[in-house]
């Protein structure tokens, strides 16, 4: 990959640079920026192959799964599934779709079509911004006579632009419901009879579009017309009719719930089950005495045991035993830990006439 | 070798003469006869003041010693001056001369010519009654405030108790510190680690300790192997769950169906033993070969450690405290014991042999020879035949005069070649004027144990009364009564109930049959239900359920594609996967190396090497368990001194050692892969 062309579109307009590109039949990735946004556009030839644009908003969806899923081919999980799996498969999500069986050829060609128009009219509307052109070898499948030449578009997209400014009047926004005023109304051409028969006083203008899978620009233009010739009309917000779509919105949330709750059912069970089997925890009585831990009688028998050889060694050292234990501890024959090893009890040690009687504090 | 073996036939020559020398001057003796005590007599024992047992010693070593006066010279140049203060042997004290007063004590206690000569006096009588490790007097030697420096001391007490690895250990301190001798010091230490496992009580409290602290490691390093490896698996666990339950339920859904059975164990009561159980399974299911394999070790670690390994620490800890019996003839063959001891075995000996034979290891301490013979000879009647009972009772008959029967004896204690048994033998045939015999066994004796040997005939001197030494109890019988008593199945069942309340922690067959179940039926279950897994390259899940014909061993689909037919792919996407995965690759390098160092075990389940994770683990769960109880499990009964800290440290740091070639290993082969 080289740097090719790169520049300012305050400076250096996009219908220079379609120009440019066009007459040089250059090949490469065309990217453009402005704010958060970014345009991709690939040309072969100087023909442009496809062009999408990325809003960069979170959570954005590649531009065909959008158009795919907002124009009724695809659900949103079956192109959750092709988008990851062209991820895996280092496929472009166009063959991954076709690959997978999910769509044939020709819808996903013309939802690219309609992704490539959209980004193009969109991009022609672009007053500022960045530019960069990076020559290297396209990847398509696409027959050259398909493509529309950079000049061609460009001239096209002029065009629209200027039509675009007519259609602000009659189509003030893609919010906006229109119903129909007149049901006798018929509608020239295939397009405008799809998109007659999809307003209901319900949908959206962007709505209507995507479903009548038409560019952005031939929808509205088709919209403008029939409001033109009074076949529709737009509705006052307080008068479309509620869509529940909360209601339907919070369904899946509430299957899901559904399921959680069905999920944790074993669990409750077996919560139950351990009530049930585990012993119940009882305090001791009062007159029962707490015993104590076999690790903690060793532990004491054992500093017994040091008490003891220590009391020997004393009376070798001293030809007594001694009076106290304290004096073990006295002589250095056990480090006083040894004592508190005891629990700090006090231990009974008395010097009788038949030798030293040594006793643990009773314990309690 | 060639040293040795001559200076032992130099010796050879010597002691052939003595005995010869010593049988002419003692075969007019006759023992006098001793009223033999009535059973349990020496449990009342007298205190003895410094005093009196100075004013004792003195009037039986004579007037010219009770005056004052200097001790005679040795009869033969060379040898060791035998201490005129010195206790006449048993077989000629007069059993009423006085009250029954140990003779180790009168020898310890007596004054002498100097500190040398007390010592190597006690020394003579305490191999003579069968002390060869008396610790009380090394102990008071270290406590004492005796005008000789540290380094005497501590030289004398190791004199006295060879085997007590606490006085090695102050004799290596002293050596160090006061003798500047640091190559000797280092020798010391390791003379004292070699004395544990001759010392009874030293070795019982080590054994105790240490199997605690094996156990302790065995069991925590099975639990966090299956505990982690088990985890790592739980992901493809709820995953494939998923694909039993209806399409739509949630992810979390299944998570909670495995979380479910995993607290199943934990509901049934059985707590962290069986919730590592069902890990356990987990990760068999999910498993490599090798990873299975160390489950399977994980799991016998587990039940060693939790059953076989905790008991006999238990055991061996209970050997002396829990046996009321074997405590108090330990106390009469090492020391002195107390008079409740002597009322104990006095009480006991009808029913108990340790008990009798703890009370003629008493009379003959006190000087009662006839009473000890009678004893023994019962302890042979009952069908005992170790080499020590019959050792020591050929001593006593050899003391009352009856060499023929001392004779027999010793020759069939001699089976075992013990040099001791093999030197008294000589000591016998010399009093019977067997020449020929003498001179052989003297020979055999040399070829057995030169240097023991050397060391007996210094200590016999030029006495005219001889020298025969006793054989302390075997330790073996204190093994086991230990083992066989059942004696610290409690600690085992204390230990246990920390993390395996229920059932699996109260039998070991239960947990031995569920373990190898689960294993087996897991190893089964991986092999049949095609589980999923992850790819080795961008850690995507593998599923033949979600994709029948898309994966390649241990790489997803995308990334068989990616690298072994790369013209099926996107050039543009290809070079920005590649670097995308390199950059994954690298991130998760770090988060490897972190993981590994922070969390033992870690390291070889990350590298696909389990049983270096197991080793980890465990390495990880010694050292830590090893340094924490450095000191040992139970307080020292003042037998290892500073030899359990080096003992338990130095376990310590070649756990450590051990635990970071795992780690090493482990990470060299994660940045290899």
């Amino acid at each position: 990959m080289s740097a090719g062309l790169s520049g300012n579109l305050s400076d250096f307009g996009i219908a220079d640079v379609f120009q440019l590109i066009g007459q040089q039949r250059k090949t490469g990735a065309l990217e453009l920026r402005t704010g958060a946004a970014r345009a991709q556009l690939h040309f072969d030839r100087g023909l442009v192959v496809s062009a999408a644009i990325a809003t960069g908003r979170a959570g954005e969806l590649d531009p065909l799964a959008d158009r795919l899923i907002r124009g009724g081919y695809l659900t949103r999980e079956r192109a959750d599934e092709a988008i990851a799996a062209a991820r895996a498969s280092t496929q472009t999500l166009a063959r991954t779709l076709v690959a997978r069986g999910l769509l044939d050829g020709t819808s996903v060609r013309s939802a690219i079509d309609l992704v490539t128009r959209d980004a193009i009219f969109d991009v022609l509307r672009w007053q500022t911004g960045t530019f960069d052109f990076h020559a290297q070898s396209i990847d398509h499948e696409r027959d050259a006579a398909e493509l529309l030449g950079a000049e061609q578009i460009l001239m096209d997209g002029l065009r629209m632009v200027d039509e675009w400014q007519s259609f602000a009047k009659l189509v003030p926004s893609q919010d906006t419901v229109f119903t129909r005023i007149d049901s006798s109304h018929s509608a020239r051409g295939v397009d405008a009879v799809r998109v007659l028969a999809l307003i209901d006083g319900r949908l959206s203008v962007r709505r209507v579009i995507d479903l009548a899978r038409l560019s952005t620009f031939d929808g509205m233009r088709i919209l403008s017309e029939l409001r033109q010739a009074g076949a529709i009309r737009a509705v006052a917000a307080e008068e479309a009719p509620p869509l529940r779509r909360r209601a339907r919105a919070a369904m899946p949330e509430l299957r899901a719930l559904g399921r959680a709750a069905a999920a944790l059912l074993p669990l409750a069970a077996l919560a139950v089950v351990a009530g049930w089997a585990a012993p119940a925890h009882r305090a001791p009585p009062a007159d029962q005495s707490i015993e104590r831990t076999a690790l903690a009688a060793l532990r004491e028998d054992y500093a017994m045991r040091a008490v003891r050889n220590a009391m020997e060694a004393y009376r070798l050292a001293h030809g007594s035993w001694p009076e106290r234990l304290e004096d073990l501890v006295n002589t250095g024959l056990i480090p006083p830990e040894t004592l508190a090893t005891l629990g700090g009890c006090a231990y009974y040690s008395n010097n009788r006439e038949q030798g030293p009687i040594f006793l643990a504090p009773e314990r309690s | 070798m060639k040293q040795t073996h001559g200076r032992a036939s130099r010796r050879a020559g010597r002691i052939g003469l003595l005995p010869l020398l010593w049988a002419l001057a003692a075969s007019g003796q006759t023992p006098r006869e001793i009223p033999a005590a009535p059973l349990g007599e020496a449990a009342l024992w007298p205190p003895v003041t410094e005093h009196a047992a100075a004013e004792r010693a003195a009037a039986a070593a004579g007037p010219a010693e009770a005056a004052g006066g200097p001790a005679e010279a040795a009869t033969e140049p060379g040898a060791i001056a035998p201490d005129p203060s010195a206790p006449e042997p048993a077989a000629t004290r007069h059993a009423d001369a006085g009250p029954r007063v140990s003779l180790l004590e009168q020898a310890w206690l007596a004054p002498a010519v100097d500190f040398d000569a007390r010592v190597k006096r006690t020394q003579r009588t305490s191999l003579e009654l069968g002390a060869w490790s008396l610790d009380a007097a090394a102990r008071s030697l270290a406590a004492g405030d005796a005008p000789e420096s540290a380094l005497d001391r501590a030289a004398a007490a190791v004199a006295l108790a060879p085997d007590l690895p606490a006085a090695r250990m102050r004799f290596a301190l002293a050596l160090w510190l006061e003798g500047g001798e640091p190559i000797a010091a280092i020798r010391a230490v390791c003379a004292a680690l070699s004395a544990i496992g001759r010392h009874l009580e030293a070795s019982l409290w080590f054994a105790g300790s240490g199997l605690f602290v094996l156990a302790t490691a065995l069991v925590a390093g099975g639990l966090l192997a299956a505990a982690l490896a088990g985890t790592a698996a739980l992901a493809h666990a709820a995953h494939d769950l998923g694909h039993l339950l209806p399409r739509a339920m949630p992810a979390f859904g299944c998570w909670a169906g495995v979380a479910a059975a995993l607290a199943a164990p934990l509901a049934l009561g059985e707590g962290g033993l069986g919730l590592a159980l069902a890990l356990l399974g987990v990760a068999v299911i999910y498993g490599s070969r090798a990873q299975r394999l160390a489950m399977l070790i994980a799991a016998a670690g587990i039940g060693i450690g939790a059953y076989p390994a905790m008991r006999y620490a238990g055991a061996a800890l209970s050997a002396l405290p829990g046996d009321p019996v074997a405590q108090a003839l330990f106390g009469v063959a090492h020391g002195i014991p107390t008079p409740v001891e002597v009322a104990r075995l006095a009480h006991l000996a009808g029913r108990d042999p340790l008990a009798m034979r703890g009370l003629a290891i008493q009379a003959r301490r006190v000087g009662d020879v006839a009473r000890a013979d009678a004893l023994y000879q019962q302890l042979l009647a009952s069908g005992v035949d170790d080499v020590s009972a019959q050792n020591n009772a050929a001593d006593l008959r050899l003391a009352l005069g009856n060499t023929r029967s001392a004779i027999e004896l010793y020759a069939a204690a001699a089976r075992t070649e013990s040099p001791v048994v093999l030197f008294n033998l000589a000591q016998a045939y010399g009093r019977a004027f067997r020449v020929e015999e003498l001179n052989q066994t003297v020979a055999h004796a040399q070829r057995a144990d030169g240097d023991l040997i050397a060391r007996l005939t210094a200590l016999q001197g030029g006495s005219a009364n001889g020298f025969v030494a006793d054989l302390p109890p075997p330790p073996s019988l204190f093994w086991s009564r230990a083992v066989h008593s059942g004696a610290g199945a409690d600690l085992a069942q204390e230990f246990r109930d920390h993390f395996a309340p229920g059932r699996l922690g109260r039998d070991p067959r239960a947990f031995a049959v569920a373990a190898a179940a689960l294993w087996l039926i897991g190893g089964w279950f991986g092999a049949r239900i095609h589980p999923s897994r992850a790819c080795r390259r961008c850690r995507e899940r593998i599923c033949v359920r979600c994709r029948p014909h898309g994966t390649s061993g241990d790489l997803c689909h995308g990334c068989y594609t990616l690298y072994f037919a790369p013209e099926k792919t996107d050039r543009v996407l290809r070079t920005a996967r590649v670097t995308e995965l390199r950059r994954r690759a690298d991130r998760a390098a770090k988060l490897h190396t972190v993981l590994s160092l922070l969390v033992p075990g870690a390291a070889g389940l990350l590298a696909a090497r389990p049983i270096w994770g197991w080793l980890g683990a465990f390495c990880f769960s010694l050292a830590g368990a090893a340094v924490l109880w450095r000191d040992g499990i139970v307080p020292d009964p003042l037998v290892a001194g500073a030899a359990a800290p080096a003992v338990f440290l130095g376990a310590a740091v070649l756990a450590g050692i051990l635990y970071a070639i795992a780690v090493g290993t482990s990470l060299a082969a994660l940045r290899q892969d």
